[in-house]
């Protein structure tokens, strides 16, 4: 047998030398690409409890914007928690979100349950972002809460909204119905209003709970249809405003009532009704567009889900998991990014006032008034 | 118009009063499922108007064969635990923004009504019609009632079974409040949860009578009179 030439050994030798070396150095100084970190965003919904059918719309909205947000080219993963209807289901289940290690979480629909979670919020230095709720959550953030922000309207801005209505109507005269479960916001509503508007008040009236006097909202509307009045805003934004309406032209009352939204701004429920003459506040209308992704929202929202898109709650919710989903895509602090920009949601532009409020009102920002009239919606603001 | 409006809602939450002290004084319970069977006739009325009729009948007999050898504590949580049971059922069964439920308006007397509310007076009105005739007939039937209300193993050696009483105050009550629901309830918004405002004042009302005593069931109409004319 030949021998084996010594520089062929060599050669070999050297070449499984360099690739040992080439090896162990690939191990030592190679990092795996890590993935892109998947932003997860934390949805508090009543899903059971007094507000589930808000629930129903608000859980709706939370999806639609995971989606229309990946198509947009962000990784987000929306992580929905029920928050049924007490402050302390609403604790909890934050708590829960908070844990799972969530960017921010968005979401509540009733104000002491959004009081109880901005508390949270501070504690735990998890942003939270009220999407629904008018409490006062900016005496929160006055007092030093960093972590607490609002999308929706503060008490203020529906007052606000009211008085715009009434000028842009020339309504010479108006009564307020307040509701008093919902007392502390509907005294705010309506002291905005007397404040601001030059129309005659010509009567303010308070519907009982109705486990007080299940009737009494039937007594109101029938005491008001005797009252010549041109507009009547309704401050209960709950089904006691459909009895409320139905009773009041069952008795012959001709004024305009305007609502505060919530049941009454339903485009299916008004059709479904076809009661002439209520008009409602709403973050957006599919017939105003405000940004590309109004339209986006109405369409898709009533392809996926067969209905037509809620026009606060759902809407709020929608933009307040983009404007989460926009700030935290900018890294760094999530607190800063959502004071100093300005966000694309289909309600508007938003921006943060110094206690952390969205800017309603102002040029980006408006919210808008229609009408239900002979079988359709006219936009009037 | 005006008494209308205000007889109509009196009357029927007489007749569900009048369920309530039933279930309690006969039945020996606290029956909180009557509120949800209220809610449930209103989500019924969509479908088909006996459905309330035949849905109350059948809850009714279920709560008294499950509730029969229980004291009135574990009666009453158990028909709470069923209130309960209903409602979330109508919650996942109708998972939608809102619900309303249809209604028509009739001309009576030159005023405009709801037919259905007007329906639910003529229901109310016959059930205590018929209720105050066999209080005030004295017939055996009452007489049997009595002994029952007062003590049971009483009764019994009497030879009245109770049993049967009690099945029929049980399904009697949850039929007449499940048939009430779908037709007072035409026309509004509802949720799972808005018959336990009905429940609440009409627990008032057989409170207040029950404080009557031997009167409690012929009082029963003049204390919703009175209850509604002072809420009003």
């Amino acid at each position: 047998m030949d021998k084996v030439p010594s520089r062929l050994i060599v050669a070999f030798a050297v070449i499984v030398v360099l690739a040992v070396i080439a090896m162990a150095t690939y191990f030592v100084l190679y990092v795996p690409p890590t993935p892109t970190p998947v932003m997860r965003i934390g949805v508090l919904v009543p899903l059971t409890g007094e507000f589930s059918s808000a629930g129903v719309v608000m859980e709706n909205a939370a999806r639609l914007a995971e989606k229309h947000a990946r198509e947009m080219g962000y990784d987000v993963e929306v992580i929905i928690r029920d928050c049924g209807d007490k402050p302390e289901s609403a604790k909890v289940a934050f708590l829960a979100l908070a844990r799972e290690g969530v960017a921010a979480i968005v979401g509540t629909y009733s104000s002491p349950q959004a009081m109880a979670v901005a508390d949270l919020a501070n504690q735990t230095k998890v942003v939270f972002m009220a999407s629904v709720a008018a409490a006062d959550l900016e005496g929160k953030v006055r007092a030093g809460n960093r972590y607490v922000f609002r999308n929706a309207y503060n008490t203020s801005y529906w007052g606000f909204l009211a008085a715009e209505f009434l000028q842009a109507t020339n309504a010479k005269s108006y009564c307020l119905v307040g509701y008093e479960p919902l007392k502390t916001f509907n005294e705010g509503l309506f002291g905005v209003v007397k404040r601001l508007s030059t129309a005659e008040l010509k009567g303010e009236r308070w519907v009982k709970s109705p486990a007080v006097s299940p009737e009494d909202y039937k007594k109101a509307a029938r005491e008001l249809a005797k009252v010549d009045v041109e507009v009547i805003i309704l401050g209960d934004p709950g089904s006691g405003s459909v009895d409320f309406v139905k009773e009041y032209r069952l008795a012959g009352g001709k004024a305009t009532i305007y609502s505060v939204g919530g049941t009454l701004a339903l485009p299916d429920l008004l059709k479904e009704l076809n009661i002439s003459g209520i008009a409602f506040q709403a973050a957006a209308l599919e017939q105003k567009a405000k940004t590309d992704l109004t339209k986006k929202y109405f369409e898709d929202y009533r392809k996926e889900y067969g209905r037509e898109a809620n026009n606060y709650a759902g809407i709020l919710t929608y933009d307040a998991i983009l404007i989460i989903v926009q700030a935290a895509a900018k890294g760094g602090d999530l607190v800063l990014n959502l004071e100093r920009g300005t966000f694309k949601g289909a309600a508007g532009f938003y921006e943060f006032s110094e206690t952390h409020q969205a800017k309603w009102g102002s040029d980006k920002l408006r919210g808008t008034i229609g009408i239900f009239k002979d079988g359709k919606i006219e936009v009037i603001l | 118009m005006t008494i209308a409006t205000y007889l109509f809602p009196a009357f029927v939450y007489a007749s569900l009063a009048l369920c309530v002290l039933l279930s309690y004084r006969v039945a020996k319970m606290v029956n909180l499922s009557l509120g949800s069977l209220f809610t449930l006739g209103g989500y019924l009325s969509m479908f088909s108007p006996l459905a309330s009729l035949v849905a109350g009948t059948l809850i009714g007999l279920l709560l008294h064969v499950c509730t029969k050898r229980m004291d009135v504590g574990r009666a009453t949580l158990f028909s709470l635990g069923l209130a309960i049971a209903m409602e979330e059922a109508l919650r996942i069964s109708f998972r939608v923004e809102y619900v309303l439920l249809r209604s028509e308006i009739i001309h009576l007397f030159g005023s405009k009504l709801v037919l259905e509310h007007f329906l639910a007076f003529l229901v109310s009105a016959a059930f205590l019609a018929s209720f105050l005739a066999f209080e005030l007939k004295g017939s055996l039937g009452k007489l049997k009632l009595k002994v029952v209300e007062e003590d049971l193993e009483i009764a019994e050696v009497y030879g009245i079974d109770t049993e049967r009483v009690r099945a029929l105050i049980l399904t009697v009550s949850s039929a007449i409040c499940c048939c009430l629901g779908s037709l007072y309830l035409s026309g509004r918004v509802i949720s799972p949860t808005i018959g336990w405002i009905s429940l609440i004042f009409s627990c008032i009302i057989a409170t207040i009578a029950h404080a009557f005593r031997e009167k409690a069931y012929i009082l029963v109409l003049p204390v919703s009179l009175g209850l509604c004319w002072l809420t009003w």
